[in-house]
Protein backbone atom coordinates (compact mmCIF):
# COMPACT_ATOMS: atom_id res chain seq x y z
CA UNK A 1 0.00 0.00 0.00
CA UNK A 2 1.31 3.39 -1.04
CA UNK A 3 2.03 5.76 1.78
CA UNK A 4 -0.15 8.78 2.44
CA UNK A 5 2.43 11.13 1.07
CA UNK A 6 2.82 9.14 -2.16
CA UNK A 7 -0.89 9.11 -2.78
CA UNK A 8 -1.09 12.81 -2.18
CA UNK A 9 1.70 13.42 -4.66
CA UNK A 10 -0.02 11.32 -7.28
CA UNK A 11 -3.28 13.19 -6.87
CA UNK A 12 -1.45 16.44 -7.43
CA UNK A 13 0.27 15.08 -10.51
CA UNK A 14 -2.96 13.85 -12.05
CA UNK A 15 -4.54 17.19 -11.27
CA UNK A 16 -1.77 18.98 -13.16
CA UNK A 17 -2.24 16.71 -16.14
CA UNK A 18 -5.94 17.39 -16.05
CA UNK A 19 -5.29 21.12 -16.20
CA UNK A 20 -3.17 20.64 -19.30
CA UNK A 21 -5.64 18.41 -21.09
CA UNK A 22 -8.44 20.80 -20.25
CA UNK A 23 -6.50 23.75 -21.65
CA UNK A 24 -5.68 21.75 -24.78
CA UNK A 25 -9.31 20.97 -25.24
CA UNK A 26 -10.21 24.65 -25.12
CA UNK A 27 -7.49 25.55 -27.59
CA UNK A 28 -8.61 22.80 -29.94
CA UNK A 29 -12.19 23.93 -29.68
CA UNK A 30 -11.21 27.41 -30.83
CA UNK A 31 -9.04 26.05 -33.64
CA UNK A 32 -11.74 23.63 -34.62
CA UNK A 33 -14.36 26.30 -35.07
CA UNK A 34 -11.99 28.19 -37.35
CA UNK A 35 -11.15 25.07 -39.34
CA UNK A 36 -14.80 24.19 -39.64
CA UNK A 37 -15.59 27.68 -40.90
CA UNK A 38 -12.94 27.22 -43.57
CA UNK A 39 -14.47 23.91 -44.67
CA UNK A 40 -17.89 25.48 -44.93
CA UNK A 41 -16.59 28.56 -46.72
CA UNK A 42 -14.89 26.44 -49.35
CA UNK A 43 -18.01 24.43 -50.09
CA UNK A 44 -19.84 26.80 -52.52
CA UNK A 45 -16.75 27.01 -54.70
CA UNK A 46 -16.25 23.26 -54.67
CA UNK A 47 -19.84 22.50 -55.54
CA UNK A 48 -20.01 25.04 -58.36
CA UNK A 49 -16.64 23.94 -59.68
CA UNK A 50 -17.53 20.25 -59.73
CA UNK A 51 -20.68 20.99 -61.67
CA UNK A 52 -18.90 23.04 -64.29
CA UNK A 53 -16.12 20.47 -64.73
CA UNK A 54 -18.71 17.71 -65.03
CA UNK A 55 -20.61 19.60 -67.69
CA UNK A 56 -17.49 20.52 -69.58
CA UNK A 57 -16.18 16.98 -69.57
CA UNK A 58 -19.54 15.70 -70.77
CA UNK A 59 -19.62 18.37 -73.46
CA UNK A 60 -16.17 17.91 -74.91
CA UNK A 61 -16.39 15.30 -77.63
CA UNK A 62 -12.92 14.02 -77.74
CA UNK A 63 -11.26 13.39 -74.40
CA UNK A 64 -8.46 11.36 -75.93
CA UNK A 65 -4.98 12.46 -75.16
CA UNK A 66 -5.80 14.62 -72.16
CA UNK A 67 -2.86 13.87 -69.98
CA UNK A 68 -4.69 14.28 -66.67
CA UNK A 69 -7.27 11.72 -67.80
CA UNK A 70 -4.70 9.13 -68.85
CA UNK A 71 -6.22 5.94 -67.60
CA UNK A 72 -4.08 2.83 -67.32
CA UNK A 73 -5.87 -0.48 -67.58
CA UNK A 74 -3.41 -2.32 -65.41
CA UNK A 75 -1.58 0.17 -63.26
CA UNK A 76 1.88 -0.84 -62.17
CA UNK A 77 3.09 2.03 -60.07
CA UNK A 78 0.83 3.88 -57.66
CA UNK A 79 1.38 6.93 -55.57
CA UNK A 80 -0.57 7.45 -52.37
CA UNK A 81 -0.60 10.89 -50.78
CA UNK A 82 -1.27 10.39 -47.11
CA UNK A 83 -2.47 13.29 -45.00
CA UNK A 84 -1.74 13.22 -41.30
CA UNK A 85 -1.27 15.62 -38.43
CA UNK A 86 2.10 16.86 -37.21
CA UNK A 87 1.38 16.23 -33.58
CA UNK A 88 -0.18 13.39 -31.66
CA UNK A 89 -2.72 13.61 -28.89
CA UNK A 90 -5.60 13.35 -31.28
CA UNK A 91 -6.93 9.90 -30.52
CA UNK A 92 -6.97 7.34 -33.28
CA UNK A 93 -7.08 9.84 -36.11
CA UNK A 94 -3.66 9.11 -37.56
CA UNK A 95 -3.76 5.42 -36.72
CA UNK A 96 -6.93 5.07 -38.76
CA UNK A 97 -5.34 6.76 -41.74
CA UNK A 98 -2.29 4.51 -41.37
CA UNK A 99 -4.47 1.44 -41.22
CA UNK A 100 -6.29 2.54 -44.36
CA UNK A 101 -3.00 3.01 -46.16
CA UNK A 102 -1.74 -0.40 -44.99
CA UNK A 103 -4.89 -1.90 -46.41
CA UNK A 104 -4.43 0.03 -49.65
CA UNK A 105 -0.86 -1.20 -49.96
CA UNK A 106 -1.84 -4.80 -49.22
CA UNK A 107 -4.68 -4.82 -51.73
CA UNK A 108 -2.54 -3.37 -54.48
CA UNK A 109 0.61 -5.35 -53.92
CA UNK A 110 -1.58 -8.45 -54.25
CA UNK A 111 -2.41 -7.17 -57.73
CA UNK A 112 1.28 -6.83 -58.45
CA UNK A 113 1.48 -3.06 -58.10
CA UNK A 114 4.12 -1.04 -56.44
CA UNK A 115 2.91 1.66 -54.06
CA UNK A 116 4.95 4.69 -53.12
CA UNK A 117 3.96 7.44 -50.74
CA UNK A 118 3.80 11.17 -50.47
CA UNK A 119 3.78 11.90 -46.75
CA UNK A 120 1.86 15.07 -46.01
CA UNK A 121 2.36 15.63 -42.30
CA UNK A 122 5.08 14.72 -39.85
CA UNK A 123 3.31 11.66 -38.48
CA UNK A 124 2.81 10.23 -41.94
CA UNK A 125 6.52 10.62 -42.66
CA UNK A 126 7.43 8.91 -39.39
CA UNK A 127 5.01 6.11 -40.10
CA UNK A 128 6.40 5.50 -43.59
CA UNK A 129 9.92 5.35 -42.19
CA UNK A 130 8.86 2.92 -39.48
CA UNK A 131 7.09 0.42 -41.72
CA UNK A 132 9.46 0.93 -44.65
CA UNK A 133 7.16 2.52 -47.22
CA UNK A 134 9.07 4.47 -49.80
CA UNK A 135 8.28 8.18 -49.85
CA UNK A 136 8.88 10.45 -52.81
CA UNK A 137 7.62 13.63 -51.19
CA UNK A 138 7.49 14.75 -47.59
CA UNK A 139 5.82 17.83 -46.28
CA UNK A 140 5.10 19.13 -42.81
CA UNK A 141 2.59 21.54 -41.36
CA UNK A 142 0.12 20.93 -44.16
CA UNK A 143 -2.88 21.01 -41.85
CA UNK A 144 -1.82 24.18 -40.12
CA UNK A 145 -4.31 26.64 -41.65
CA UNK A 146 -4.08 25.14 -45.11
CA UNK A 147 -3.98 27.75 -47.85
CA UNK A 148 -4.81 27.47 -51.49
CA UNK A 149 -1.22 28.24 -52.39
CA UNK A 150 0.23 25.35 -50.41
CA UNK A 151 -2.39 23.02 -51.89
CA UNK A 152 -1.34 24.25 -55.31
CA UNK A 153 2.36 23.61 -54.76
CA UNK A 154 1.77 20.08 -53.45
CA UNK A 155 -0.69 19.34 -56.20
CA UNK A 156 1.71 20.61 -58.87
CA UNK A 157 4.33 18.18 -57.65
CA UNK A 158 1.90 15.26 -57.57
CA UNK A 159 0.59 16.15 -61.01
CA UNK A 160 4.11 16.34 -62.40
CA UNK A 161 4.86 12.85 -61.06
CA UNK A 162 1.75 11.60 -62.81
CA UNK A 163 2.16 13.36 -66.14
CA UNK A 164 5.80 12.35 -66.41
CA UNK A 165 4.52 8.80 -66.49
CA UNK A 166 6.32 7.85 -63.31
CA UNK A 167 3.06 6.79 -61.67
CA UNK A 168 -0.09 5.39 -63.23
CA UNK A 169 -2.42 6.64 -60.58
CA UNK A 170 -2.40 8.97 -57.60
CA UNK A 171 -4.73 8.57 -54.64
CA UNK A 172 -5.31 10.65 -51.55
CA UNK A 173 -5.69 9.03 -48.15
CA UNK A 174 -7.06 11.47 -45.62
CA UNK A 175 -9.32 11.66 -42.58
CA UNK A 176 -12.69 12.72 -43.87
CA UNK A 177 -14.51 14.96 -41.48
CA UNK A 178 -17.95 13.69 -40.50
CA UNK A 179 -18.42 15.24 -37.10
CA UNK A 180 -16.41 16.06 -34.01
CA UNK A 181 -16.84 12.47 -32.89
CA UNK A 182 -16.21 10.67 -36.16
CA UNK A 183 -13.56 11.08 -38.79
CA UNK A 184 -13.31 8.29 -41.29
CA UNK A 185 -10.20 7.56 -43.29
CA UNK A 186 -11.01 7.89 -46.94
CA UNK A 187 -9.19 6.83 -50.07
CA UNK A 188 -9.95 9.13 -52.97
CA UNK A 189 -8.59 8.98 -56.48
CA UNK A 190 -6.82 12.16 -57.46
CA UNK A 191 -5.30 11.21 -60.80
CA UNK A 192 -6.33 10.29 -63.41
CA UNK A 193 -9.12 12.76 -62.75
CA UNK A 194 -12.52 11.25 -62.19
CA UNK A 195 -14.85 13.80 -63.72
CA UNK A 196 -17.90 14.55 -61.59
CA UNK A 197 -21.19 13.03 -62.73
CA UNK A 198 -23.89 15.37 -63.91
CA UNK A 199 -27.65 15.02 -63.87
CA UNK A 200 -29.79 14.63 -67.00
CA UNK A 201 -31.29 18.01 -66.39
CA UNK A 202 -27.89 19.61 -66.59
CA UNK A 203 -27.23 17.65 -69.76
CA UNK A 204 -29.84 19.67 -71.56
CA UNK A 205 -27.94 22.89 -71.21
CA UNK A 206 -24.81 21.64 -72.86
CA UNK A 207 -24.74 24.06 -75.76
CA UNK A 208 -22.05 26.39 -74.65
CA UNK A 209 -19.98 29.01 -76.21
CA UNK A 210 -16.58 28.23 -74.84
CA UNK A 211 -13.80 30.76 -74.74
CA UNK A 212 -11.02 30.35 -75.83
CA UNK A 213 -11.74 26.72 -76.78
CA UNK A 214 -13.22 23.72 -75.04
CA UNK A 215 -10.13 21.61 -74.92
CA UNK A 216 -7.77 24.12 -73.43
CA UNK A 217 -10.36 25.30 -70.92
CA UNK A 218 -10.99 21.73 -69.85
CA UNK A 219 -7.28 21.03 -69.56
CA UNK A 220 -6.76 23.92 -67.22
CA UNK A 221 -9.94 23.09 -65.33
CA UNK A 222 -8.80 19.54 -64.69
CA UNK A 223 -5.54 20.83 -63.33
CA UNK A 224 -7.45 23.12 -61.03
CA UNK A 225 -9.78 20.31 -60.10
CA UNK A 226 -6.83 18.38 -58.71
CA UNK A 227 -5.70 21.38 -56.68
CA UNK A 228 -9.20 21.92 -55.45
CA UNK A 229 -9.66 18.30 -54.42
CA UNK A 230 -6.43 18.40 -52.48
CA UNK A 231 -7.29 21.75 -50.94
CA UNK A 232 -10.59 20.43 -49.68
CA UNK A 233 -8.96 17.29 -48.32
CA UNK A 234 -6.49 19.48 -46.42
CA UNK A 235 -9.28 21.61 -45.01
CA UNK A 236 -11.16 18.53 -43.94
CA UNK A 237 -8.00 17.09 -42.46
CA UNK A 238 -7.55 20.26 -40.45
CA UNK A 239 -11.08 20.15 -39.13
CA UNK A 240 -10.66 16.45 -38.36
CA UNK A 241 -7.44 17.05 -36.47
CA UNK A 242 -8.88 19.67 -34.17
CA UNK A 243 -12.16 17.83 -33.79
CA UNK A 244 -10.36 14.61 -32.87
CA UNK A 245 -8.04 16.39 -30.48
CA UNK A 246 -10.98 18.06 -28.81
CA UNK A 247 -12.69 14.72 -28.25
CA UNK A 248 -9.49 13.05 -27.12
CA UNK A 249 -8.66 15.81 -24.64
CA UNK A 250 -12.20 15.86 -23.35
CA UNK A 251 -12.12 12.18 -22.54
CA UNK A 252 -8.64 12.56 -21.05
CA UNK A 253 -9.97 15.28 -18.76
CA UNK A 254 -12.88 13.10 -17.74
CA UNK A 255 -10.55 10.20 -17.15
CA UNK A 256 -8.33 12.32 -14.95
CA UNK A 257 -11.34 13.40 -12.93
CA UNK A 258 -12.35 9.81 -12.36
CA UNK A 259 -8.81 8.89 -11.42
CA UNK A 260 -8.58 11.73 -8.93
CA UNK A 261 -11.80 10.53 -7.35
CA UNK A 262 -10.39 7.04 -6.93
CA UNK A 263 -7.11 8.27 -5.56
CA UNK A 264 -8.84 10.60 -3.12
CA UNK A 265 -10.89 7.71 -1.84
CA UNK A 266 -7.76 5.65 -1.43
CA UNK A 267 -6.06 8.55 0.31
CA UNK A 268 -8.92 9.01 2.76
CA UNK A 269 -9.05 5.31 3.51
CA UNK A 270 -5.37 5.21 4.17
CA UNK A 271 -5.60 8.25 6.41
CA UNK A 272 -8.49 6.73 8.36
CA UNK A 273 -6.62 3.46 8.67
CA UNK A 274 -3.58 5.18 10.10
CA UNK A 275 -5.72 7.09 12.63
CA UNK A 276 -7.44 3.88 13.69
CA UNK A 277 -4.09 2.19 14.00
CA UNK A 278 -2.71 4.94 16.20
CA UNK A 279 -5.81 4.85 18.39
CA UNK A 280 -5.51 1.10 18.85
CA UNK A 281 -1.88 1.54 19.80
CA UNK A 282 -2.73 4.19 22.38
CA UNK A 283 -5.62 2.22 23.82
CA UNK A 284 -3.72 -1.00 24.06
CA UNK A 285 -0.78 0.90 25.55
CA UNK A 286 -3.06 2.35 28.18
CA UNK A 287 -4.57 -1.06 28.92
CA UNK A 288 -1.14 -2.56 29.41
CA UNK A 289 -0.32 -0.18 32.23
CA UNK B 1 -39.75 41.44 -71.92
CA UNK B 2 -39.90 42.66 -68.37
CA UNK B 3 -38.75 46.15 -67.59
CA UNK B 4 -35.96 45.23 -65.21
CA UNK B 5 -33.62 42.72 -66.69
CA UNK B 6 -31.50 41.06 -64.08
CA UNK B 7 -29.41 37.97 -63.73
CA UNK B 8 -28.25 36.02 -60.71
CA UNK B 9 -24.58 36.42 -60.17
CA UNK B 10 -22.52 34.36 -57.76
CA UNK B 11 -18.91 35.21 -57.06
CA UNK B 12 -16.97 32.55 -55.19
CA UNK B 13 -13.32 31.98 -54.38
CA UNK B 14 -11.82 28.83 -52.84
CA UNK B 15 -11.66 30.50 -49.46
CA UNK B 16 -15.10 32.07 -49.36
CA UNK B 17 -18.25 33.11 -51.10
CA UNK B 18 -17.91 36.75 -52.11
CA UNK B 19 -21.33 37.65 -53.39
CA UNK B 20 -24.65 36.20 -54.43
CA UNK B 21 -26.71 39.00 -55.92
CA UNK B 22 -29.01 40.08 -58.69
CA UNK B 23 -27.20 42.29 -61.15
CA UNK B 24 -27.79 43.88 -64.52
CA UNK B 25 -24.26 44.20 -65.80
CA UNK B 26 -21.06 42.26 -65.32
CA UNK B 27 -17.65 42.93 -66.77
CA UNK B 28 -14.96 40.28 -66.41
CA UNK B 29 -11.42 39.90 -67.71
CA UNK B 30 -11.42 36.89 -70.01
CA UNK B 31 -8.12 35.24 -70.79
CA UNK B 32 -8.05 36.94 -74.16
CA UNK B 33 -9.76 40.21 -73.30
CA UNK B 34 -12.66 41.69 -71.41
CA UNK B 35 -16.15 40.28 -71.65
CA UNK B 36 -19.34 42.11 -70.84
CA UNK B 37 -22.25 40.02 -69.66
CA UNK B 38 -25.80 41.34 -69.74
CA UNK B 39 -29.02 39.53 -68.92
CA UNK B 40 -30.05 37.16 -71.68
CA UNK B 41 -26.49 36.23 -72.61
CA UNK B 42 -25.98 32.94 -74.43
CA UNK B 43 -24.61 30.00 -72.47
CA UNK B 44 -20.90 30.49 -72.05
CA UNK B 45 -17.95 29.01 -70.25
CA UNK B 46 -14.73 30.91 -70.18
CA UNK B 47 -11.41 31.10 -68.49
CA UNK B 48 -10.52 34.33 -66.74
CA UNK B 49 -7.31 36.26 -66.83
CA UNK B 50 -5.84 39.12 -64.87
CA UNK B 51 -7.85 42.31 -64.61
CA UNK B 52 -10.76 44.15 -63.11
CA UNK B 53 -14.17 42.74 -62.50
CA UNK B 54 -17.12 45.10 -62.32
CA UNK B 55 -20.57 44.20 -61.20
CA UNK B 56 -23.51 46.62 -61.31
CA UNK B 57 -27.21 46.49 -60.78
CA UNK B 58 -30.12 48.66 -59.72
CA UNK B 59 -30.47 46.93 -56.37
CA UNK B 60 -26.84 46.52 -55.36
CA UNK B 61 -23.76 48.49 -54.50
CA UNK B 62 -21.46 48.31 -57.52
CA UNK B 63 -18.62 45.85 -56.91
CA UNK B 64 -15.16 46.40 -58.17
CA UNK B 65 -12.51 43.72 -57.75
CA UNK B 66 -9.09 42.90 -59.05
CA UNK B 67 -9.07 39.26 -60.06
CA UNK B 68 -6.47 36.85 -61.32
CA UNK B 69 -7.52 33.63 -62.95
CA UNK B 70 -10.63 31.53 -62.62
CA UNK B 71 -13.65 30.54 -64.64
CA UNK B 72 -17.06 31.89 -65.44
CA UNK B 73 -20.17 30.04 -66.44
CA UNK B 74 -23.30 31.68 -67.81
CA UNK B 75 -26.44 29.57 -68.21
CA UNK B 76 -29.97 30.99 -68.40
CA UNK B 77 -29.07 34.18 -66.59
CA UNK B 78 -27.36 32.24 -63.83
CA UNK B 79 -23.79 33.44 -63.69
CA UNK B 80 -21.19 31.72 -61.60
CA UNK B 81 -17.77 33.27 -61.39
CA UNK B 82 -15.11 31.09 -59.81
CA UNK B 83 -12.23 33.28 -58.81
CA UNK B 84 -8.78 32.02 -57.89
CA UNK B 85 -7.85 35.32 -56.35
CA UNK B 86 -9.84 38.46 -55.77
CA UNK B 87 -8.91 41.69 -54.06
CA UNK B 88 -10.98 44.75 -53.35
CA UNK B 89 -9.48 48.20 -53.49
CA UNK B 90 -9.14 48.37 -49.73
CA UNK B 91 -7.20 45.12 -49.59
CA UNK B 92 -4.46 46.25 -51.94
CA UNK B 93 -1.19 47.24 -50.40
CA UNK B 94 0.24 49.69 -52.92
CA UNK B 95 3.73 50.07 -51.38
CA UNK B 96 4.09 46.29 -51.31
CA UNK B 97 2.97 46.03 -54.91
CA UNK B 98 5.49 48.70 -55.86
CA UNK B 99 8.26 46.75 -54.20
CA UNK B 100 7.15 43.63 -56.04
CA UNK B 101 7.22 45.55 -59.29
CA UNK B 102 10.73 46.79 -58.60
CA UNK B 103 11.92 43.28 -57.84
CA UNK B 104 10.34 41.89 -60.99
CA UNK B 105 11.79 44.67 -63.14
CA UNK B 106 15.18 44.07 -61.60
CA UNK B 107 15.02 40.38 -62.38
CA UNK B 108 13.96 41.07 -65.95
CA UNK B 109 16.67 43.62 -66.64
CA UNK B 110 19.46 41.60 -65.06
CA UNK B 111 21.37 39.42 -67.46
CA UNK B 112 21.42 36.56 -65.00
CA UNK B 113 20.70 33.32 -66.89
CA UNK B 114 18.97 31.65 -63.92
CA UNK B 115 16.10 34.18 -63.99
CA UNK B 116 12.80 32.57 -64.80
CA UNK B 117 11.67 35.12 -67.35
CA UNK B 118 8.09 33.95 -67.60
CA UNK B 119 7.64 34.01 -63.86
CA UNK B 120 9.17 37.46 -63.57
CA UNK B 121 6.94 38.75 -66.36
CA UNK B 122 3.87 37.34 -64.66
CA UNK B 123 4.75 38.85 -61.32
CA UNK B 124 5.46 42.16 -63.04
CA UNK B 125 2.03 42.04 -64.67
CA UNK B 126 0.40 41.20 -61.35
CA UNK B 127 2.19 43.96 -59.49
CA UNK B 128 1.42 46.55 -62.16
CA UNK B 129 -2.24 45.58 -62.14
CA UNK B 130 -2.34 45.89 -58.36
CA UNK B 131 -0.78 49.33 -58.46
CA UNK B 132 -3.04 50.59 -61.23
CA UNK B 133 -6.09 49.23 -59.43
CA UNK B 134 -5.13 50.38 -55.96
CA UNK B 135 -4.48 54.00 -56.90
Amino acid sequence: MASLKDTKRRIQSVRNTQKITHAMKLVSAAKFSRANQAVLAARPYGVAFDRIVGRMAAGVENLEGMELLRYTEQPKKLLAAMISTDRGLCGSLNTNVFKASMRYVRENTDQGCEVHFAALGKRAAQFCRKVGFKTVLEREKVLDRPGYQSAKSISDELTALFTSGEYDSVVLIFPEFKSIMTQNPRVKQLLPVVTPEITDEEHETLNFIIEPDARSVLESMLRKHVINTLFRALLEGGASEHGARMTAMDSATKNAKEYIRKLTLQYNRARQASITKELIEIVSGAEAI
Amino acid sequence: MSATLEMNVELVSPAKSLAKVKASKLLVPGRDGYLGILPGHAALVTELGLGELKLEGPSIQPMHLLVNGGYMEVVNDQVIVLLDAALSKAEIDVPRAEKARERATERLTSKDPVVDVLRAQLSLARASARIAFGK
